[in-house]
């Protein structure tokens, strides 16, 4: 019983450290009956905690009040030697500055591979491809997408909307086998001015995941799997 | 500000969880809410430095302890590292009877355990880490974290079950 105290019933389960005391359990109908009380009440505990929520303009304030870095304190010889730096490379910071480095396509690719590596909360769990869309058309993202058909044999999980530079963005899960997910953002293609337009699919690796970029019926598709390119290529 | 989309995503996507801890810890609103914008402060300052993107999770948790542990030094010095009795066998309590309860009241009941027990406690209730990384965010070891909530889960129940004076508070000094 002091072993079973810290579990977690459906999450610590196929723990070896917990699934002995619980096999033990099945053959003692004393403890057995303490078990499946213990799991209620666990049950109980943990709705409760879920039904606290924050305030509701937390989220609002927390993004209101991220810190801008704070501008150093700069000696007059080191005002100096900025000035000459910046003389210097005037030409290149005009350059470098023409285009908005933050739109273009692998600044977008990079974050949604981010997106995936930090985790995601969905907007709608459903296994049903219509309903996924009638959710995304309802809520003002892209819903008239093309799905590959090797995705069409996978499983839908579920979408969530996410937001690139005030755009809506479509985010499709879908589970090929345990443990592999895929996911394809949707996209209208101006959302992202500074790009080739590419009807073929670009890959691309992004530390352990690979996305696969391409342009279709005035979309940018974006589809990014867990593994080396050979897997996101699997997959098109 | 220019907007931030992976900030705002992060923040989406934990602040709940983040919060929900945070009180399980200090017991109110406003405090709660300080803990967690304060901690994705540090994380506007600090996060980049973070290579493995799986551990910002962790990361932020850790963060929201360490700042809790900082803010309440006081509370957590002089609390008991040990109850002195502790129970064999969890008290009875039915789940009806939680059930029924206000989430309030529970983390009332909750917020009278000793610090060194609510952490371990809200967490294990959340499920929102795996135990290596429980213990990794309350700087103990996993057998220390599974023995605090054996206890405060002890001490919890025992409350629950028979709730008596209602001002005095289990396995705390504070």
């Amino acid at each position: 019983m002091r072993i079973l105290a810290s579990w977690r019933p459906g999450v610590d389960d196929s723990d070896p450290f917990f699934a002995e005391a619980l096999a033990f359990a099945q053959a003692d109908p004393e403890l057995l009956w303490w078990v499946e009380e213990e799991r209620a009440r666990y049950a109980a505990i943990r709705g409760k905690l879920l039904e606290i929520e924050p305030p509701k303009d937390l989220a609002r304030t927390i993004i209101a009040g991220r810190p801008i870095p704070m501008r150093p304190a700069w000696s007059g010889r080191q005002i100096l030697q900025l000035a000459a730096a910046i003389i210097l490379l005037a030409g290149v910071a005009f350059y470098w500055l023409r285009p908005g480095p933050r739109n273009d396509i692998a600044t977008y690719e990079k974050y949604l591979t981010r997106v995936v590596a930090q985790g995601y909360r969905m907007s709608l769990e459903s296994n049903d491809p219509a309903r996924i869309r009638r959710f995304l058309a309802s809520n003002q993202a892209p819903a008239d997408y093309a799905v590959t058909a090797a995705l069409e044999r996978a499983t839908p999980l579920g979408c969530a909307t996410l937001s690139w530079n005030g755009n809506p963005v479509t985010m499709l899960c879908f589970r090929d086998r345990p443990g592999r997910d895929v996911y394809l953002f949707v996209v209208d293609r101006e959302a992202i001015p500074k790009r080739t337009p590419n009807p073929s699919p670009r890959i691309e690796q992004f530390g352990d995941y690979s996305a696969a970029t391409w342009e279709s019926g005035g979309k940018t598709y974006v589809l990014t799997v867990r593994g080396e390119p050979d897997v996101v290529q699997s997959y098109l | 500000m220019t907007p931030d989309p992976l900030f705002e995503n992060l923040v989406e996507l934990y602040y709940r969880d983040l919060y929900r801890f945070a009180y399980g810890l200090v017991r109110n609103e406003a405090d709660a809410a300080d803990l967690t914008q304060q901690t994705f402060f540090i994380w506007a300052n600090k996060g980049h430095q973070i290579r493995d993107q799986a551990q910002v999770k962790s990361w932020l948790f850790t963060t929201l302890h360490r700042e809790f542990l900082q803010k309440h030094r006081r509370e957590i010095r002089f609390s008991h590292q040990e109850i002195s009795i502790v129970e064999d066998e969890l008290p009875q309590v039915m789940p009806d009877t939680i059930q029924k309860m206000d989430a309030r009241m529970l983390l009332d009941y909750l917020g009278r355990l000793d610090a060194l027990y609510r952490g371990p406690l809200v967490l294990h209730y959340l499920q929102d880490l795996p135990y290596k990384e429980i213990a990794a965010v309350l700087g103990v070891p996993l057998g220390t974290v599974q023995s605090r909530i054996s206890r405060g889960k002890a001490l919890l129940y025992k409350m629950l079950a028979g709730p008596g004076d209602r001002d005095s508070r289990e396995g705390s000094h504070e």
